[in-house]
């Protein structure tokens, strides 16, 4: 399983005469297996640096290091899901897989499927799904792919407050049978405790924290440990706030 | 149907009216009843024919170039802005300039055959279809572009299953307004330069003051500029629900 090191990563936009630093020196690194989350308020860097780890842009200075393979596969899931509406949702994940070596791609994406408990939906449209449904069809396009490295930018949160429970709950539980490195993007505490072994706290481009969540899975929020992880996140947050 | 055809048929019974009721100079606005009797006429004779088929033939020819043409260079400066920067002011001058303009240029350069009329359609036609292409391919939802990379699709692929099917609707506007615009070239060539087709049809009407016939070649060449916009729609509609675009992309 890959793990990744962050090194003094640094971000600067420059838009007419402003300066934004995005991302200030940020360094931390994952074990091969750990789920991380990333808490903060918006426009305090989380985005960018998952845009980073996704090659999606390219550093100022710094570096990013994945160890055990030179190039990690990448699952990804955004905070909208990116379907594309021309393709059923089968043929979405099939596209996916296009470029992996992975073996019958059919049996590959009915598995991602019923993990997603969209078994039968494999031929309808993106724009016949809610958007619970077209969100879960993206976390079956990311797990398709079997990756090595799974990175979710906010990924429920555009939805209402009763799907992202219910879909926290069941990522928890696929994240609890398959072992993978993963990276969550979040600015809700609760479902960063429900999902991370560790938590990062970023504020202005910088990692300000960095909490383990020791607690066992499956976690269920108003456990007093779970509270009382979720106040101290939250304290934190707010001692960092500019 | 009923609703489409209203406003025609009032029209054409108030010409009809005017005519009977002597309000109009029949000799230079001839009533509905001889404008049938001259197309009658001309079909049997077959050279009503014979000018819709070299029409035709011209316009398929030269917009045919044109889509082979504006296609793919628009794709390539679409993904290349710094190549569409090169090219991009003797693009625009030649999108300013009306092609009729260039007709004398044209028969000097090309001479009074089928080049110059086919030449003047492309020019006529080229650009509606190349900047809705353009447009279309630069409209393109980044963040499909963006997934695209995530799942490690081929530059080919992206083209395959994310470009091209977000800018078909692009593509169908630019295709239905190029070919209207080709049919109108057409006819403008063929009325300076041409000794057959629709366009020479209502020029040669013109010198034997047969305004019966002009009318004729008027309402062929609305006509069948009419039906072959309806069937490109419905080519590009067939096209959209085979690929799911009925909604847009």
């Amino acid at each position: 399983m890959v793990g990744i090191t962050v090194s003094g990563l640094r971000k600067a936009y420059h838009t007419g005469e402003r300066h934004v630093q995005a991302l200030d020196g940020v360094s931390f690194q994952v074990q091969g297996g750990g789920v991380l989350a990333l808490i903060g308020y918006s426009g305090c860097g989380k985005t960018t640096l998952f845009r980073h780890i996704a090659g999606l842009e390219q550093p100022d200075g710094g570096s990013i290091v994945f160890s055990g393979h030179e190039r990690p596969r990448l699952g990804m899931m955004f905070q909208e899901p990116r379907l594309l509406p021309w393709l059923t949702v089968r043929e979405n994940l099939l596209l996916a897989l296009r470029r992996t070596t992975l073996k019958d791609h059919g049996a590959v994406v009915q598995e991602a499927l019923v993990q997603v408990d969209l078994a039968d939906c494999g031929q309808s449209y993106p724009d016949q799904l809610s958007g619970g449904m077209a969100q879960r069809v993206a976390l079956a396009r990311a797990l398709c792919r079997q990756p090595d490295l799974l990175l979710m930018d906010e990924p429920f949160g555009a939805l209402d407050a009763l799907t992202r429970l219910q879909l926290q709950a069941e990522l928890s539980g696929i994240l609890g049978r398959r072992r993978m490195t993963v990276l969550c993007i979040t600015h809700d505490i609760s479902e960063a405790v429900t999902l991370a072994d560790r938590v990062l706290v970023m504020a202005a481009g910088r990692i300000v924290a960095d909490r383990p969540i020791p607690l066992p899975r499956p976690r269920e929020a108003g456990h007093p440990e779970f509270e009382q992880l979720k106040k101290q996140l939250l304290q934190t947050i707010l001692g960092n706030r500019n | 149907m009923l609703q489409v055809a209203l406003f025609p048929c009032a029209v054409l019974f108030l010409w009809w009216l005017l005519g009977r009721c002597g309000l109009l100079n029949t000799y230079l606005t001839p009533p509905p009843g001889a404008v049938w009797d001259a197309g009658v006429k001309a079909l049997a004779s077959g050279e009503l024919w014979e000018n819709v088929w070299v029409s035709l033939a011209r316009v398929f020819a030269g917009f045919s170039l044109t889509v082979g043409l504006a296609l793919p260079v628009a794709a390539l400066f679409a993904l290349m802005p710094d190549l569409e920067r090169v090219f991009k002011l003797p693009l625009e001058f030649m999108r300013i300039t009306p092609p009729l303009a260039l007709i004398p240029l044209l028969i000097l350069w090309l001479g009074i055959g089928e080049a110059t009329k086919i030449a003047i359609i492309v020019l006529a036609s080229f650009f509606p279809v190349y900047l809705n292409v353009v447009e279309g391919l630069k409209n393109t939802d980044p963040r499909l572009r963006e997934m695209a990379r995530t799942i490690d699709l081929t530059p080919w692929d992206t083209f395959r299953h994310v470009l091209l099917p977000s800018t078909l609707p692009a593509v169908i506007t630019g295709l239905r307004i190029g070919f209207g615009y080709s049919w109108r070239a057409l006819i403008g060539a063929e009325l300076v330069a041409a000794a057959s087709g629709l366009g020479y049809m209502i020029l040669d009407a013109e010198e034997l003051a047969r305004p019966d016939r002009i009318f004729v070649g008027i309402l062929c060449i609305g006509a069948l500029g009419y039906v072959f916009d309806v069937l490109l729609s419905q080519a590009a509609v067939r096209l959209g629900r085979r690929l799911h675009l009925a909604k847009g992309p």
